[in-house]
This record gives C-alpha cells, sequence and structure tokens, in this order.
C-alpha cells in the first residue's frame, strides 16, 4: 500500500534570473513500514527532497500525496495539522530546545496536543525508556552526548505517534560507534512497523534500509528493488 | 507541557537580556506612575493654596431689586429682607454632595450705620471664616474675640480719624476697634466688620444673612456641579461661580498635568521601543527554534502565542513593580515638590492603570516581533544555524 506518492516533483530555486532545480521532475512511492534511504552526492538536492516530503517547502511542480492527501492542495495551517499528525522529523544537528530538559523537549509536540499534562509525561518517559535515556529526562541538551542528543530527537519525532519519520543525515555529526547504534535504533522501529525516509550520505547507513534511492543533480540515478531482507541481516556489524 | 511552560523556559534562559527589559518597562510605568501621583498632589496642593485666596462662588438672595457694589461684585440689595438667606442656609450648603469639595463658607450681613455723622457700610461676618477666606488681610492689632470688637478698613480709619482700641458708637452700642486693615485696594478699605450675630441683633435682622461666598477646592471638581447642587439646597438663592477666578486657578492646575502627560507619553514611547528591540532581538536568535515548532506541526498562532504570553509576563512584572517604585519614590518626592500637607494613598484605580499601560506598552510592541516569528519560513529557520 503506497504512503508517500511523488509525481513529477520539481523543486527550482531563484537566484537573480537564473534558476536550478534542486529536484528536477522525479516520481517514485513509498509503501506503508518501508524504511528508505535517500542518497547522492552534496547537492543533489536530498535535503530539498526530504523538506517536500515533510510539507515544509513548496515545490514548484508536481504532486506529493501522502496516505492520499494532496499535501500542497492544504493551506499552510492545514499543513502544519498534516505535519503534527504525519510527520516525525530527525535533524542532522538534533534542533534541541536548549532551555528545555529532555523530557518537556520529548513533550514539545504535545504542547499544542489537547490532553491531561499526566498522559504526555507518560507517553514522553515510554519514548526515553525505548530510546534508553529515561534516567536522563531531566537533564539540559547540552549535559548529553551527540548519540544522545540524537536519541532525544528521535524520541520527539515519535511522540505523536506520526506514521512517517523523516531523518535528515541523522549520523552526521557522531562518531561510527554512535551512529551504528542510531541506525540500529532505526532499524529496531521500522521492524515495530515505522515507515522511514532517511537522508544520508554515508553508505553504512545503507545497510539498515531496506530500499534506497540515488539522488544526482536532483534526478533519481537509482531506485533500488525493495529488497526482501535488510542488508544489515546480511552484513554483521559490531555495536 | 503546554505553551506557557516553552515561554516561561524561554523567559528563564534569556533571563539578561529579559532583566534588562523588565527593568526599561519598569523604569517607564514608575516614572509615570511618579509623574501623574506627584502631579496630582502638586495640583491639589497648589488648588489648596488657591482656594484660601478667596472665594469662587458666590450666594445671593433672588432678588430684582436694589442692587449694591461688594467686592466689585454687583449683589442683590438691602431691602430684600423677605427673601434674604438665613443662617439655616449656612448649614444646607455644607450638605450638598460635593460638600468633601466646600473648604470655606464666609456669610455676610451688610447693613448701613451712622458713624460721627457720616453713613458707613457696616458688615457682619464670622472672624474665622472671613480671616481664612481672606489671606491677604493684614490686621494691625488682633482679630475681634468677642461681639463688642470690630476691625475697620484703612479708609474708615483715616476719614473717621479712628485708631486701635478706640470706639465706636454703632446703633447706640459701643464697639471697641480691636484691629485696623492695612490698605487692601479693595471696598474693604471702606468698611466695619463686626461679629454676624451681633450685626444681626444690632441690625434687627435675626439669623439674617445678604450673602455668602463660598471657597470649593476645585482640583478636578466640576463647578458647574457644585453650583447646581447648591441652588438645589437653596431655591431662593442666586448662586453664580465665580468663573474668571476658578477658570484661571483650573489652567494653572491642568498645566501641571499637561506636563505630566507630555513627559508620560515619551517615557512609554522609549519604553515601548526597548520593548521592541528587545523581542524582536529574541525572535531573531531564536529562528531555528521557531523552524523546529514549526517543522513538528506548531502553527503560526502557537508561535504567536510563546511571544506574546512572554510579553505579557514581563509587561505584567512590570506593570506591578513599576506601581509600586512610582508610588514609593512619589510618596517620598511629593514635599520636595511643595506637596508637603497632602497623602499620596494606594489607589487600586493608578494600579490597574499601570498594569493596562505597561501590558498596553510591552505586549503592543511585540505584535510586530510576533507576526514576523509566525510567518518565518520554517526551513529558512531551521537554515538560521
Amino acid at each position: 500500500m503506497n504512503l508517500i506518492y511523488v509525481e513529477n516533483l520539481i523543486k527550482e530555486y531563484h537566484s537573480g534570473e537564473e534558476s536550478v532545480a534542486a529536484v528536477d521532475n522525479i516520481s517514485f512511492s513509498i509503501d506503508l513500514g518501508e524504511f528508505v534511504a535517500v542518497v547522492g552526492p552534496s547537492g543533489s538536492g536530498k535535503s530539498t527532497l526530504l523538506t517536500v516530503l515533510g510539507g515544509l517547502t513548496h515545490p514548484t511542480g508536481g504532486q506529493v500525496v501522502i496516505d492520499e492527501i494532496d499535501v500542497y492542495a492544504l493551506t499552510a495551517e492545514q499543513r502544519a495539522d498534516f505535519r503534527k499528525e504525519y510527520i516525525g522529523f530527525v535533524f542532522q544537528s538534533f534542533h534541541l530546545i536548549p532551555y528545555l530538559n529532555v523530557l518537556e523537549n520529548v513533550m514539545i509536540p504535545l504542547a499544542v496536543v489537547d490532553a491531561p499534562g499526566a498522559e504526555k509525561t507518560e507517553i514522553a518517559l515510554g519514548l526515553l525508556e525505548k530510546v534508553s535515556l529515561a534516567d536522563k529526562a531531566r537533564r539540559l541538551p547540552d549535559e548529553l552526548s551527540g548519540g544522545e542528543q540524537e536519541r532525544v530527537a528521535i524520541a520527539r519525532a515519535l511522540v505523536n505517534n506520526p506514521p512517517i519519520i523523516l531523518a535528515d543525515e541523522p549520523t552526521g555529526n557522531l562518531d561510527s560507534t554512535t551512529s551504528h547504534s542510531i541506525m540500529a535504533l532505526f532499524r529496531h522501529l521500522n521492524e515495530e512497523g515505522q515507515s522511514i525516509v532517511m537522508v544520508t550520505h554515508n553508505p553504512e547507513n545503507l545497510t539498515y534500509a531496506g530500499r534506497f534511492i540515488t539522488l544526482r543533480d536532483g534526478k533519481i540515478a537509482q531506485n533500488s528493488e525493495a529488497l526482501k531482507q535488510p542488508l544489515i541481516e546480511r552484513i554483521p556489524i559490531n555495536n | 507541557m503546554k505553551l506557557c511552560d516553552i515561554s516561561l523556559n524561554s523567559l528563564w534562559r534569556r533571563k539578561t537580556r529579559m532583566l534588562f527589559l523588565l527593568i526599561g518597562l519598569t523604569i517607564a510605568i514608575s516614572t509615570v506612575v511618579i509623574l501623574v501621583n506627584v502631579s496630582r498632589a502638586m495640583n491639589a496642593d497648589i488648588a489648596k493654596k488657591l482656594d484660601e485666596y478667596g472665594a469662587n462662588i458666590l450666594i445671593v438672595p433672588n432678588s430684582d431689586e436694589l442692587s449694591l457694589s461688594y467686592g466689585g461684585m454687583t449683589v442683590s440689595g438691602l431691602s430684600v429682607d423677605q427673601k434674604a438667606l438665613n443662617d439655616q442656609d449656612i448649614q444646607k450648603i455644607r450638605t450638598i454632595k460635593n460638600k468633601e469639595n466646600i473648604s470655606i463658607v464666609a456669610p455676610k450681613l451688610l447693613s448701613v450705620a451712622e458713624v460721627q455723622a457720616k453713613t458707613v457700610m457696616v458688615v457682619g461676618v464670622d472672624f474665622d471664616s472671613e480671616t481664612a477666606l481672606k489671606k491677604w488681610w493684614k490686621i494691625i492689632g488682633v482679630k475681634p474675640g468677642d461681639e463688642w470688637e470690630a476691625i475697620i478698613g484703612s479708609e474708615v480709619k483715616q476719614k473717621l480719624n479712628l485708631g486701635l482700641n478706640q470706639t465706636i458708637q454703632l446703633k447706640g452700642e459701643t464697639f471697641k476697634i480691636a484691629g485696623i486693615l492695612e490698605e487692601t485696594g479693595s471696598q474693604d478699605d471702606g468698611l466695619i466688620f463686626i461679629d454676624l450675630k451681633k450685626a444681626q441683633s444690632l441690625f434687627h435682622k435675626p439669623a439674617s444673612v445678604s450673602l455668602i461666598e463660598v471657597a470649593a477646592l476645585c482640583y478636578d471638581c466640576p463647578i458647574e456641579e457644585i453650583v447646581a447642587q447648591t441652588s438645589e439646597k437653596l431655591p431662593g438663592a442666586k448662586v453664580t461661580a465665580i468663573r474668571q477666578s476658578i477658570e484661571t486657578k483650573m489652567e494653572t492646575m491642568h498645566r501641571f498635568e499637561h506636563f505630566s502627560l507630555g513627559i508620560s507619553a515619551v517615557i512609554l514611547v522609549i519604553g515601548a521601543l526597548i520593548a521592541f528591540t528587545t523581542m524582536s532581538a529574541s525572535v531573531n536568535e531564536r529562528k531555528k527554534e521557531i523552524g523546529v515548532f514549526r517543522s513538528i506541526g506548531f502553527r503560526q498562532r502557537h508561535i504567536m502565542q510563546i511571544i506574546f504570553l512572554e510579553a505579557l509576563i514581563l509587561s505584567g512584572i512590570a506593570g506591578l513593580a513599576g506601581y509600586l517604585l512610582g508610588w514609593f519614590v512619589a510618596v517620598n518626592a511629593a514635599p520636595l515638590v511643595g506637596a508637603e500637607t497632602l497623602t499620596i494613598p494606594v489607589d487600586s484605580v493608578m494600579l490597574l492603570m499601570a498594569l493596562g499601560l505597561s501590558l498596553l506598552t510591552g505586549v503592543g510592541a511585540t505584535v510586530h516581533p510576533a507576526v514576523k516569528a509566525a510567518r518565518l519560513d520554517p526551513t529558512v529557520a531551521l537554515r538560521a544555524l
């Protein structure tokens, strides 16, 4: 079942009279429960594609349909509601709010959800448990390591229970060991049924994904067939 | 976790910058409170002092017959005894709705008597209220202590060749001259003043009064209303506001208020600029944070709510602190500007005004930064760092 359907997607940026197509007329689809890695060299349009998929950047042309919703037919405020319900973002530089503690950071998306405080806290603590950070719930982000901050960002992305996680270079700022640990967490979430689209330039990360799309100059250079089993199961990882 | 938790935590995180804004707004509000309080105290003090320098309301019997001149004013005549005012009318003046604005009530009975073969106007007065009303009187000798003593004007002294402690005969009764008025340049120079009660019995006009002069404390008092209220109480009398006197007093008093208002407006504008600059800088350094909020599903109004809540909290604290600081300074500064006789109470209306002004200034100045924050493109905001 198609969860994400992209058709003839174009995103151009203008600089003076010149226009550059960061995403150049691409089409693909992603099924529910897939773990797709988007790879390619710098400037190939990976991050732009991710922000367009997340309803953050209006495309120049084409269509993004998620769960049968034409995302860019929605108004800006409707797209905000859409993001709250459908999308969990994980950023390369974590983007945690420095003055909120770990628990509060995880609960941010719930600040605009009408639910009792205790219930929100319970959900957030449950997710911190899942990412093995429950004991650091009251710490501030700058008291955590990079890997721990990434885990907090993942917990925050999951707190609204969105069907899709969009991760932009989630291991870009992490050392090799921590990267594997984070990728293992993504794999675990995917095994639980979470759909994930991850932008990465790290070839090792591909081993965790079920499929990868290679972008070059805004076009799809390769759209791999869905692998019957993730590569990770065939490549031993020491972590 | 609610939006207000984000606002509170954000304020705490930026406490130095926000303290600067808080101090700026507090000083602005306290300055306004000081100016308003001190100018009010000064006005009240000036009003009080001005009112001690003469009457501003004249009450005479309603008559269209004879008239005579007194103190440069034309008043009803002496022959209208049936319509004359009386002692009870004096009491009634003190029962009007704005009675607390009535400072001095000085009744007078005007009569004519022969002294040393010359006709002189004799005025029965209550010496306490008369001397309170006419602060400019300089009495050589003393204020009469009993009903057999009189004060004479300088012209009477000269024309009748009288001196201190000499006696005069009025209607066959002897009065000792206890005091002589130094020249006033007014009609008082040609008058003989005796006790009102004595005058009433001497001229066979028991309880009768020819006219009443009233000094009303008219700081913000509606003089027309006092006139109307007095007229209502004294239907047989003609109550007139001495307009020129009142208008001059009001003009003097309101000059201080206008000055204070002008300074207050300038200070509030400065306070608003501080709030605007601080909140704009705060929004600029929080672009990434706003981008995160927007990417995880916050609507534009949620962003505005966070920013406005911060402004609301700071402005509320500044309003309260500004009022208390302003009140404290005003209480201590009032004597320095000559309003030593007046107290400045804690005024709930002024407190609400301070809070209102603070909120208006702080929140008003935050509208632009808040709207700007809400309209930030989330992807641009995320790329901010």
